[in-house]
């Protein structure tokens, strides 16, 4: 099993990424990882059957910083308040961005919303959930009388949904 | 020249003894009464349904605010039916004309002479436009007259 | 506002729209682009939602309609309620009440119970115009209140604004929620200007006594007379319904002013200066019928008209053709008829029997002459007979008249008619026919101080036999037909000896047309048999034609041929002579235009002596129909008959239409009424302008000459629906 080395991209916490097999392209400053890919970095995780991580080409020898992540298959977006699931997914470090797309699922506590495509942007903390072009349409439901804030691992009758493979279960505060 | 007997039509033959619904109240019955006596007696598959109604219009009102004779229209919706099927849809109606007479008892008398022949001459009318559709039926021109 | 959160775990919350934003940093949910949400059996649709879960607080902007279980959508610019959507804000808020009431307002607060509270709003039926344009009325108020317990809808400081225009003001106002069924409430006024009775206002209060009955009282104040008392009572019972309408007042009688020193000297009345004479005393009118089912086929009624003079109906414009207490029988021209009956109605048989008091209404009409009917009954069926040998039928009947001053006349009779149908060879239509009577009389004389000045009991019976033959011809082509139908009726009665023959009660009248010409019973009653032979013979000719240009004509020409014997009937019918009068009718429709004229022609010099013609027009938004009568008897001493009925109406715009009537009398040269009315009608308003006059020579009483103002604004204490 393939580890890779703690890859600093910009913004906060180095950026760990496993998987079963690892690909290197020096040239395309381009590596792919592939079955049962989990990248984590500070308290979110990006699991997925395949990524490809993309580097800014570095003057000398290795590679410069990540600027974009490719996931696709099963592709998941962990928080410790949300799981969204999605086909596909891009991590954009330098736009702070995550965009998942293809029958997207955002759980939040009890609260579970589907979409087609779900655009979260990491410094504002918003995500924004779109319906498929004159297709399928956003659908929620949500319990106002439950907090929704409290943190996952607390509400008992809303289990967090299952995610494929090893992953790590970082969350599980002090 | 093209001029047949209305009668003639074997159609028309199939509708004595038609089953008539006319409206619950007299002038319902004295239709249905005069329609099953216009048709005749028989056994047939056709079925007729009749909305009746009434008015009536004072004429020749002179100084005493008194009517000098009557107009009553005797007026009627109907549907010729074989089994679900509506063959026809028409209206038929007929005026009745009868003067006042002065004594009250006799107004009345008239005025349900009146609403009898009425009646007859409506029956008359509906079995007659009922043969000429029957007749253009036959004669290739759609039930429409 | 109400305490966030109810007792059991509130309902979740569905959500549907084009785009969710979840903004996490402030906890706010955006969802745009065709919004729903529903949480429980609430549905809230906008353009956009502002959800925070948090505090539960919900936003909606954009047309938002908020729908509260099955009632009526409430709708707004923007609304902000909890996330129950049971209570908040609305800005630019209306909200349609069933049956078309709306309520609108800037600012509405809705309360946990369903009240709303509206500032700044107003009521209306009519549409609300997109353009924001004033709609026909409303009710604006400073607040409006709509109270769901109560079912009320309460005003602080109301305008009613017609087309944007404040007309009448009122601190406070509240009128019943359309949404509910009938209130008890005042119902909207009614304002006529007469000559005779001077200004009159009429309110009308509605009191809702239960879902099956109601009272409505309504004093009329006017200005020349007394006030008068209406009311209007209506009760439905499991099997039927009661109606009564009345009157009362207490008031002296009165005449045209001008017309006292026209009076005859022996006229006893004492006048004042106004016409008034007698003292004052209670005056009166009831109107009112009942019907009620025994059983499936058979019901029973009554019928009352009464009032206390003859002429306080027509003083007090009220209509002397009543449209209540009627029945079995209506009487009408200046007679009003009291009536109690049994009625059946079968498959195979009608029956009814009836007691009838009739009064007249003609000032010095001697009412003791007036026979009380007790009781008149006829009784009609088919009896079993073999369809092949074609139909058997019974008439059997009584009638009993009773006169304090004049003859007292008691029949009975039984017929039995047969008749069979043949469809001869060549579309030949023949139809025998036979009937048998028997009928029995019981005649007392009495003279004008009811002594019996002598009796007769006869009984006589009678028979005839008949042939009714037809044989239309029709040519169908693509365009239409052309039917020729000659006919003919050939019929031979039994005689009737001289001192059988009945005082003629019911067989009065009696007049020759092409409906009469081949009636079985010319007579129309049974006190006169029209004996001998005859043979009554005409031809129809139609041209019925599918294209519209072409007009459809019919053309009908015959006369009676008496074969034997003297004729039955006087000159003035027609039929006074062996040959009858010609019977000459003919109509044209070419669509837009039609005219029927029925015309009876003098068997010797062909003079008119009958018409009956009927015209009618209808152009676009002109319409008109015209009667006209025309009857020269030959018989001295009756007068002639000239006389036309005019109804027309013009629609002015899609909402104003003009309407009239006049009846005038060609042979006098009066009118003798004519009516024209000025008519405001939209979804929610009708308005008329009711202009008539009267022109008769009644009881001295003064022509009268009549404006009424009439308006209904729907939903708002009217009882005619919509």
């Amino acid at each position: 099993e393939a580890q890779a080395g703690a890859l600093t991209p910009p913004g906060e916490g180095p950026l760990d990424v496993s998987a079963d097999d690892l690909d290197v392209f020096d040239r395309e400053n381009r590596i792919v990882y592939s079955g049962d890919v989990n990248a984590v970095r500070g308290d979110t995780r990006l699991r997925a059957d395949r990524v490809e991580v993309f580097f800014e080409p570095a003057e000398g020898a290795g590679f410069g910083a990540v600027t974009r992540m490719e996931a696709s298959g099963d592709v998941y977006y962990v928080t410790p308040t949300e799981v969204i699931r999605g086909d596909r997914g891009v991590y954009d470090f330098v736009a702070g961005e995550i965009v998942l797309s293809g029958n997207v699922v955002l759980t939040q506590g009890c609260n579970v919303s589907t979409g087609s495509r779900l655009v979260a942007n990491l410094e504002t903390g918003v995500s924004q959930l779109a319906g498929a072009e004159g297709g399928e349409r956003v659908r929620s439901v949500f319990f106002p009388d439950r907090d929704t804030q409290a943190p996952a691992a607390q509400v008992e009758d809303c289990p967090r949904p299952e995610i494929p493979g090893e992953g790590p279960e970082p969350f599980v505060e002090g | 020249c093209g001029f047949q007997p209305l009668y003639a039509s074997p159609d028309y033959r199939h509708l004595a003894g038609v089953e008539i619904e006319a409206g619950p109240d007299r002038l319902g019955y004295l239709i249905e009464d005069a329609l099953e006596e216009e048709f005749g007696a028989g056994r047939s598959a056709y079925r007729l349904v009749i909305a009746a109604s009434s008015t009536e219009r004072a004429l020749g009102v002179s100084a005493d605010a008194r009517a000098r004779r009557f107009g009553l229209t005797v007026g009627a919706q109907y549907r010729l039916l074989h089994g679900e099927e509506t063959v026809h849809e028409g209206a038929a109606s007929e005026l009745v004309y009868f003067d006042a007479p002065t004594e009250a008892y006799a107004l009345i008398s008239a005025r349900r002479s009146a609403e009898q022949q009425g009646a007859d001459a409506l029956a008359r009318q509906i079995s007659r436009d009922i043969a000429l559709v029957l007749r253009r039926i036959e004669a290739g021109y759609g039930g429409e007259s | 506002q109400g305490e966030p959160g109810t007792e059991q775990s509130a309902d979740p919350v569905y959500l549907e729209a084009g785009i969710l934003i979840d903004d996490r940093e402030n906890q706010v949910l955006y969802a745009r682009e065709g919004v729903r949400m529903q949480s429980g059996q609430r549905v809230l649709l906008a353009d956009e939602i502002e959800y925070r879960p948090a505090t539960g607080r919900v936003i909606a902007r954009g047309n938002v309609r908020l729908f509260d279980g099955p009632g009526a959508a409430q709708l707004a610019e923007e609304i902000e309620l909890d996330d129950e959507m049971s209570e908040g804000v609305a800005l630019g808020f209306a909200t349609v009440l069933e049956n078309q009431g709306k309520a609108a307002a800037a600012v509405a607060v809705r309360r946990a119970d369903g009240t709303v509270e509206l500032t700044d709003g107003y009521y209306t039926a009519c549409d609300l115009c997109e353009d924001g344009g004033a709609p026909t009325w409303r009710l604006r108020a400073g607040r409006v209140v709509r109270d769901l317990d109560d079912q009320m809808i309460y005003y602080r400081d109301v305008r009613l604004e017609v087309l944007g225009q404040p007309v009448l003001y009122s601190p406070v106002f509240a009128h019943a929620d359309p949404s509910t069924p009938r209130r008890s409430g005042f119902l909207i006024p009614t304002i006529d200007i007469s000559n005779r009775l001077g200004f009159s206002y009429t309110q009308p209060y509605l009191w809702v006594i239960s879902p099956y009955q109601d009272l409505v009282v309504a004093p009329r104040l006017m200005t020349e007379v007394n006030p008068v008392m209406e009311l209007d009572w209506r009760k439905r019972f499991y099997s039927g319904e009661i109606a009564l309408e009345g009157s009362f007042t207490y008031e002296r009688e009165f005449i045209d002013p001008d017309q006292i020193d026209e009076l005859p000297a022996s006229d006893p009345r004492v006048f004042d200066e106004n016409g008034f004479y007698g003292d004052e005393k209670f005056q009166w009118h009831v109107f009112s019928e009942g019907r009620f089912a025994i059983s499936e086929q058979w019901s029973w009624g009554f019928g009352i008209q009464a009032t206390a003079e003859d002429l306080y109906l027509r003083r007090y414009d009220f209509n002397e053709i009543p449209d209540l207490g009627g029945g079995l029988y209506e009487v009408e021209n200046r007679f009003l008829a009291s009536q109690a009956y049994v009625q059946g109605r079968g498959e195979r048989y009608y029956a009814d029997l009836a007691t009838i008091k009739i009064t007249s209404l003609l000032e010095n009409f001697n009412d003791d002459r007036i026979p009380i009917v007790a009781p008149v009954g006829r009784f009609l069926a088919e009896l079993p007979f073999p369809a092949w040998a074609g139909q058997l039928e019974t008439d059997l009947s009584v009638a009993a008249l009773t006169r304090e001053d004049g003859d007292d006349y008691i029949r009975s009779s039984a017929e039995a008619s047969w008749s069979r149908v043949a469809i001869l060879p060549f579309g030949v239509r023949a139809e025998p026919y036979a009937v048998g009577r028997f009928d029995a009389y019981s005649i007392t004389q009495t003279d004008r101080f009811g002594v019996e000045t002598g009796s007769s009991n006869f009984t006589r019976t009678l028979g005839a036999a008949g042939l009714d033959v037809s044989w239309p011809f029709a040519r169908v082509a693509q365009w239409g037909d052309v039917i020729v139908a000659p006919r003919a009726h050939v019929v031979t009665a039994s005689e009737v000896e001289a001192q059988d023959t009945p005082p003629n009660e019911d067989s009065q009248v009696v007049d020759l047309d092409s409906i009469s010409l081949f009636a079985r019973n010319r007579a129309g009653g049974f006190d006169i048999w029209e004996e001998g032979a005859r043979a009554d013979l005409g031809v129809t000719t139609t041209l019925d034609t599918t294209a519209p240009m072409i007009p459809d004509i019919e053309v009908f020409a015959g006369r009676s041929l008496r074969l034997d014997d003297e004729p039955v009937f006087g000159p003035a019918t027609g039929l006074g002579s062996e040959e009858s009068d010609w019977v000459a009718e003919f109509s044209v429709d070419v669509g837009y235009f039609d005219i029927a004229a029925r015309n009876r022609l003098d068997a010797e010099d062909g003079d008119l002596r009958r018409t009956d013609l009927v015209l009618g027009i209808e152009a676009g938004r002109f319409a008109a129909d015209i009667d006209y009568t025309r009857i020269r008897p030959d018989v001295p001493g009756q007068r002639p008959v000239d006389d036309i009925v005019l109804s027309a109406s013009l629609q002015l715009t899609e909402r104003w239409s003009l309407i009239g009537s006049a009846n005038h009398d060609i042979e006098d040269d009066i009118t003798r009424r004519a009516l024209a009315a000025l008519v405001y009608r939209d979804e929610c308003t009708d308005f008329r302008i009711v202009f008539e006059s009267q022109n008769y020579d009644i009881g001295h009483l003064e022509d009268s000459q009549s404006i009424g103002f009439q308006v209904t604004l729907f939903t708002l204490g009217s009882l005619q629906d919509e």
